[in-house]
């Protein structure tokens, strides 16, 4: 059976399906997020590709577990940012030392230099409106206009009364320009090299646990950076997403007092990580990346709702499991007339007619995972189901604890989750 | 576009928190249309509202799963006064 014949990731409103299992008859409705889906109904759109994609690719897998920051920037087509920070190699005893005094007073004074740098950007900018209004306010036809009874002034009249007026006192306004090139320098540094590296500094514990993390996608895991470029150079090939990566070394100012490294790509086919430093030597580069999105996507990120579809269109692997439904609201119609609906992540029915529940979480602290875990059994009460696969990305779960009929999976698990889901399965079945 | 984006800040503004689920059902019942037609248009048109810092998006845990959540930023409050006293003034 194809992989697209089993999943059904998007109901229409106002319609819905019925599954009959072992005698129980389960009605399945879409959910108030449900039109975010609509584009799963074309296996061409971007958003069907980037699912098959990623659940083929143990790195995307967890990739897309990680919590971007959401940015929003005015671009037509991809406004959307997400932006991921990472760190693959690492100096241990530098990154160690970043809590030490020495070193606080170091990044303090990248900080500093980063003020001042915006200081000198800000005093320009008042100096620069004070010498345009004193201009404005010499100016005859400047004053004659202000003079009029109507104050409201459409835009337009004021583009043209403004560059009017420039070009009137040409002279006095190339003076402005002139301490505008001054500023450029101090401008430069700080978007290019101080604003990343305090950035940096402040995140960099994310970043390496986020490498922790990806490092689950392979059992010995060579050289990740090139890893992750080749299977976002997948994604990038495939027109889903614009990828832009900023590389920026930490060790050139605290150790070497240098300019740091830094390197922009701004859409590559496939993006480079420098593992080293061409001008410290040091191995601690900093990365940022950048994925620009179309605003399709935007609910989907903001709801945290991908992992669901990556792991369902995962699961669809498995030749075990017949049919999947994704984010859906499932009833038992009885007799007595529907049970109150379970919204849940996923909804497979096995080869075997056995009723799998796959619910996915992506809080990685074990404390919520449990609670999640016991709100979530004792929802289901009631509810006829053979087994539920607890889907987390806690890098605590080694081996899957097991809980009557319920599963919980683990960071480990996630690159081949199919494969540790069918395994429960036919354990399932055994029973 | 515009001219469309401003009438959605406006509804936004009114609405003071909305899911952006329950925006579109509003906006539907008041064109008449199908909440699926126009459900892009609104996501396109909030999130070029959001790439100017016009309104703020967050995702909040509600009883069908989170959702996300759309209110407008005092830019956006100002913005909308702006324009409103613009046409005004015209």
């Amino acid at each position: 059976m194809k992989k697209a014949d089993k999943i059904v990731p998007y109901i229409m409103k106002g319609l819905h399906k019925e599954e009959l299992v072992n005698d129980v008859r389960f009605e399945i409705r879409g959910t108030k997020q449900e039109e975010t889906f609509a584009q799963f109904s074309r296996p061409d759109s971007t958003l069907y590709k980037l699912c098959e994609i990623a659940s083929e690719d143990p790195l995307l897998e967890l990739f897309f577990f990680l919590k971007p920051r959401i940015l929003y920037k005015p671009l037509k087509d991809y406004p959307i940012t997400l932006e991921y920070p990472l760190i693959f190699n690492f100096d241990n005893e530098f990154l160690g030392s970043l809590l030490d005094e020495p070193m606080k007073t170091k990044i303090e004074d990248v900080e500093k230099r980063k003020e001042d740098a915006e200081k000198s950007v800000k005093d320009f900018s008042s100096r620069a409106m004070w010498k345009f209004f004193s201009v404005a306010v010499g100016d005859k036809q400047v004053t004659q206009r202000l003079k009029r009874k109507k104050l409201y002034v459409k835009e337009e009249e004021i583009n043209d009364l403004f560059s009017s007026l420039v070009t009137r006192h040409r002279k006095q306004f190339e003076g402005i320009t002139k301490d505008l090139i001054d500023i450029f320098g101090s401008l430069y540094y700080s978007l290019e090299y101080y604003s990343p590296l305090i950035e940096a500094f402040k995140v960099v514990k994310e970043a390496k646990e986020n490498l922790e993390f990806l490092s689950f996608a392979y059992e010995k895991a060579n050289d990740l950076g090139k890893q992750l470029s080749l299977s976002l150079a997948k994604l990038i090939a495939q027109r889903i997403f614009r990828v832009t990566t900023h590389s920026i070394c930490m060790e050139c100012v605290l150790k070497k007092e240098l300019e740091p490294f830094s390197v922009i790509m701004k859409y590559p086919m496939e993006p480079d990580f420098p593992s080293r430093c061409t001008k410290c030597g040091g191995k601690t580069i900093f990365h940022t990346i950048s994925i620009e999105a179309p605003y399709t996507f935007g609910p989907l990120f903001e709801e945290n709702r991908l992992p669901e579809f990556i792991v369902g269109f995962s699961l669809a692997r498995s030749e075990e499991i017949k049919k999947l439904y994704i984010h859906k609201k499932i009833q038992v119609l009885t007799k007595e007339g529907p049970s109150p609906g379970q919204q849940l992540n996923i909804f497979a029915i096995s080869r075997e007619n056995k009723i799998l529940i796959v619910e996915i979480t992506t809080s990685k602290d074990l404390n919520r995972i449990l609670e999640n875990f016991n709100k979530k059994i004792e929802a289901l009460k009631g509810f006829p189901y053979d087994g539920l696969a607890f889907i987390t990305p806690s890098p605590m779960i080694k081996e899957y604890p097991r809980f009557n009929k319920a599963r919980i999976f683990g960071a480990k698990h996630l690159p081949k989750i199919w494969s540790h889901v069918e395994f429960f399965i036919q354990e399932s079945s055994e029973k | 576009m515009e001219e469309q984006a401003l009438h959605l800040l406006k509804k936004i503004v009114n609405l003071r928190e909305t899911s952006l689920y329950t925006l579109t059902e509003t906006l539907a019942r008041e064109k008449n249309v199908s909440y699926r037609e126009i459900f892009d248009e609104t996501v396109h048109l909030v999130y070029l509202l959001a790439s100017n810092n016009l309104v703020k998006l967050e995702a909040v845990e509600g009883e069908d799963g989170s959702e996300t959540m759309v209110k407008a930023t005092t830019l956006g409050e100002t913005y909308l006064k702006s324009k409103v006293a613009e046409k005004v003034m015209e």
